[in-house]
């Protein structure tokens, strides 16, 4: 239950940071405003597919259209942030343009269920398994995983496609790495965090190596901005994974450091927040080695 | 040989441990037993530096105890979330040795490794952990409650499994039903309290076995 309500909390943590950090990237970077439609509808219907309580809620809400008023309620006040910023700056039009994207979402959402638990998962080889924690969640999402990767691609339209898409992928990891893995499955030796970081950041590179190039060829006068979203990116990596082993233990599965990260990762969106954010990150980062090295060494 | 000399543990005011002292020879599997809340668990903790020592020394053959030398399997062993029972034996296995060994194991306990672990009973999740421990070649096996919810079958594999691989490691064990114990090791500690620990060798189960019923039935004698 605790674990459900801390995946609330992201969800709504992620929508005031993007009704919050989506206008503010559209005021500078001049993107059109139906965008809020648009990426209210990406993110909605990507939250929306990885929800676990589709199960539970449709045996207490029987009938398709009480599950439907119930998620687009839901759903509704995620986005209620974005909407009132829109209804704010008399883009009424919009404003219900987004209500109408949650309502799309909404009559769609009881047709996709999750169903790891009853069907053979799709593995992704080409993953390698020392970054389980990144292979496994992948695997998890499946599709969706694809298609968010192919998405990025789409930064040759507009800057702002790779600015939310990097945000996403930052958003997500501390999720990535939330779960401890048993004491058996560490292979401690001296530097260990390091050495994860340092395999997450070149396996990340790769899969962020394409959309970079596209953003940075396509859009060769904003390369400080990608520059910045790279370097926020490979922050993230740095305290998703300094947090994990900082708190970690053989005797609880999850990390108790969610929130905290999030809080941390809200800072990157204000101009030079990030530095803040790598400062406490490489904190964390000695933390977490001393903390590997008295349950190992 | 596994050596505790004076270890000293408590949980603020409550005394767990107050200087408790016992030896685990190599080659031999030894049993722990006590009631609930004695302090078997928080031993197993201690031992694995999820508890910080508190006072006295932990030795293995004469050097200071380091957790790399420590496999364990807690009570309820959890698991990275979307895994299959093969990526776990992968992750585990330090070389293709220990991983054959594994899938060795795993296929005399009929374990599905090609399902997620997620949906593995209770039994088979304890067996799996119990695989991959065993094929680790570290000195030192700590096992807190190996044969907890797991069938009969399997609970005889996991006994021979344990005794063929005592020949040249320190295992201890710990378990609430005696016959569990007593059928497998070669010593079995009984703690009592944070200062009370009795040892019985294998010629003294069957009188330690006798005393334990003799002492229930006379403490429920007003029962009928």
């Amino acid at each position: 239950m605790v674990d459900r309500v801390g995946w609330l909390l992201f969800i709504i943590f992620l929508f005031v940071v993007l009704g919050v950090g989506l206008q503010f990237l559209q005021t500078l970077l001049k993107l059109p405003a139906y965008t809020s439609i648009l990426f209210s509808f990406v993110v909605l219907a990507f939250i929306d597919f990885s929800r676990e309580d589709k199960v539970f809620l449709s045996s207490v809400f029987q009938s398709y259209s009480s599950l439907v008023r119930y998620i687009w309620i839901e759903n509704l006040i995620l986005v209620l942030p974005v909407i009132i910023y829109q209804c704010m700056i008399k883009n009424f039009t919009f404003g219900s343009g987004i209500a109408l994207a949650t309502l799309l979402v909404s009559l769609f959402s009881p047709m996709f269920r999750k169903s790891e638990l009853t069907h053979a998962k799709r593995s992704i080889p080409w993953l390698p398994m020392h970054t389980f924690e990144l292979r496994f969640f992948g695997e998890k999402l499946g599709f969706i995983a694809l298609g968010y990767l192919v998405f990025g691609i789409f930064s040759f339209w507009h800057i702002g496609v790779y600015a939310v898409w990097i945000l996403l992928f930052c958003f997500t990891l501390p999720e990535v790495f939330k779960w401890n893995e048993s004491r058996e499955m560490v292979h401690w030796l001296p530097n260990f965090v390091m050495n994860k970081v340092i395999n997450n950041l070149f396996v990340i590179g790769k899969l962020v190596l394409m959309p970079t190039l596209v953003a940075i060829i396509f859009h060769p006068d904003m390369w400080y901005f990608t520059a910045y979203l790279i370097f926020c990116l490979f922050t993230t990596i740095l305290l998703s994974i300094s947090f994990k082993y900082t708190t970690f233990t053989t005797v609880f599965e999850a990390s108790i450091a969610s929130n905290v990260v999030f809080l941390m990762l809200m800072l990157m969106l204000l101009p030079g927040g990030a530095l803040i954010t790598i400062i406490y990150a490489i904190f964390q980062y000695f933390k977490a080695e001393k903390n590997m090295n008295l349950l190992y060494a | 040989m596994l050596d505790i000399k004076n270890l000293q543990f408590a949980f603020g005011q409550k005394v767990i441990y107050d200087h408790l002292n016992l030896t685990f020879p190599i080659s031999s599997i030894t049993g722990l037993i006590g009631k609930n809340g004695v302090g078997k668990t928080t031993l197993f903790r201690i031992l694995t530096n999820i508890y910080r020592n508190q006072g006295g020394e932990i030795t293995f053959n004469g050097e200071k105890i380091t957790p790399n030398m420590i496999s364990f399997l807690p009570t309820d062993p959890f698991f990275y979330p979307y895994m299959k029972g093969s990526e776990y034996l992968d992750i585990v296995a330090c070389n293709p040795a220990e991983l054959i060994q594994s899938r060795v194991f795993a296929s005399q306990l009929d374990l599905p490794l090609d399902d997620l672990i997620d949906n593995y009973s209770t039994g088979m999740k304890k067996k799996i952990a119990f695989v991959a421990i065993f094929a680790q070649s570290r000195p030192i096996v700590i096992l807190d409650e190996p044969y907890n919810g797991v069938d009969l079958e399997s609970n005889e594999a996991i006994k021979y499994i344990i005794h063929h691989f005592a020949k040249d490691r320190v295992v201890v064990l710990s378990s609430h039903i005696l016959s569990t114990i007593t059928d497998i090791s070669d010593r079995i500690y009984h703690i009592q309290d944070a200062k009370t620990v009795t040892s019985h060798l294998k010629d003294q189960f069957d009188a330690f076995a006798n005393d334990m019923k003799i002492h229930t039935k006379d403490k429920f004698s007003d029962l009928k």
